[in-house]
């Protein structure tokens, strides 16, 4: 039993460090957010597009359709896959601020696939879950 | 792929442009002979649709000891198809291209997608898909099967 709580505290504290590392990156990340009104501009729709298949969001043909149709009612979508694309760069240069860059992918990796269903997910709110749950095995 | 068997997916998104297309008819290109490739036969889509096909079947290929433009005629186990569908958007064309070949009654098809605006042509994914040649109410079970797989990708 001991074991198991020493192994869930571990991925909790890297938890933190992978979602603080992120928080910190987001806080300074100086890339235009996309809005509705940007995703009306036929080159951002187009890069739009280009980092969601790069994320790897769209499931089918259907869906690329459907996103040229309606570009601008995925601002969240591409906002996100936007700093995923930018945060997987800072990983490839080792620009990691003393994150383990194995333990941010890996999370980042999870966030890529929740993303295509919970594009509101609030960092400082998955940050103060992840304290409160590790409060729990100190 | 054999002729009989693109001639049946040829019917396949013939039946499909009934159901879902306004007026759309497949038609065979009216001036094959002065076609790049006079020997491979294509068909295009009469009218303007939300579905605009253009389909080869590929009855020949590049000559491997390639002298300029020779071609040399395939066997039809090799042959294989391409369903190109085009949609016109407001930021340029999509246009999602399958190849398509069957082996063994399974039909195995790979879209990519690009877009193209008049200054660049970009990818934006590849998809798989498989669709059994097989009937199971009626003959034409597969045909709805395929027709959804090069068309919506699903």
């Amino acid at each position: 039993m001991e074991n198991k709580d020493n192994e869930t505290k571990l991925r909790l504290e890297e938890d933190i460090q992978a979602v603080s590392f992120l928080k910190n990156q987001l806080g300074g990340y100086s890339y235009v957010r996309y809005s509705r009104t940007d995703l009306l501009n036929d080159d951002s729709i187009l890069t739009g597009a280009s980092v969601l298949n790069d994320a790897n969001y769209f499931n089918n043909p259907d869906e690329v359709i459907r996103y040229f149709e309606k570009a601008r009612h995925y601002s969240d979508e591409v906002t996100i896959a936007s700093f995923i694309d930018y945060v997987k760069d800072l990983l490839e240069n080792g620009d990691t601020d003393g994150a383990n860059p194995k333990v941010v992918d890996s999370w980042l990796t999870d966030y890529e696939i929740r993303f295509a269903t919970d594009t509101t997910m609030d960092l400082d709110d998955v940050l103060e879950g992840l304290k409160s749950d590790l409060t729990l095995y100190e | 792929m054999n002729k009989t068997q693109m001639n049946k997916l040829i019917e396949a998104v013939k039946e499909g442009l009934s159901d879902f297309a306004d007026g759309q008819e497949l038609v065979p290109a009216p001036n094959q002979d002065e076609l790049r490739f006079p020997e491979c036969p294509t068909w295009n889509t009469k009218g303007k649709g939300y579905y605009n096909f253009h389909i080869v079947y590929w009855t020949s290929r590049d000559s491997y000891a390639n002298h300029g433009s020779d071609r040399v005629s395939m066997p039809s186990k090799d042959r294989w198809a391409t369903f190109q569908v085009t949609h016109e958007m407001g930021v340029g064309e999509v246009t999602k291209t399958s190849t398509v070949t069957i082996k063994d009654k399974v039909i195995n098809i790979t879209t990519t997608v690009t877009v193209d605006n008049g200054t660049y042509s970009n990818s934006v994914g590849m998809y798989m898909h498989q669709v059994e040649m097989t009937e199971i109410w009626s003959k034409t079970d597969w045909y709805t099967l395929f027709v959804n797989a090069i068309t919506r990708g699903v």
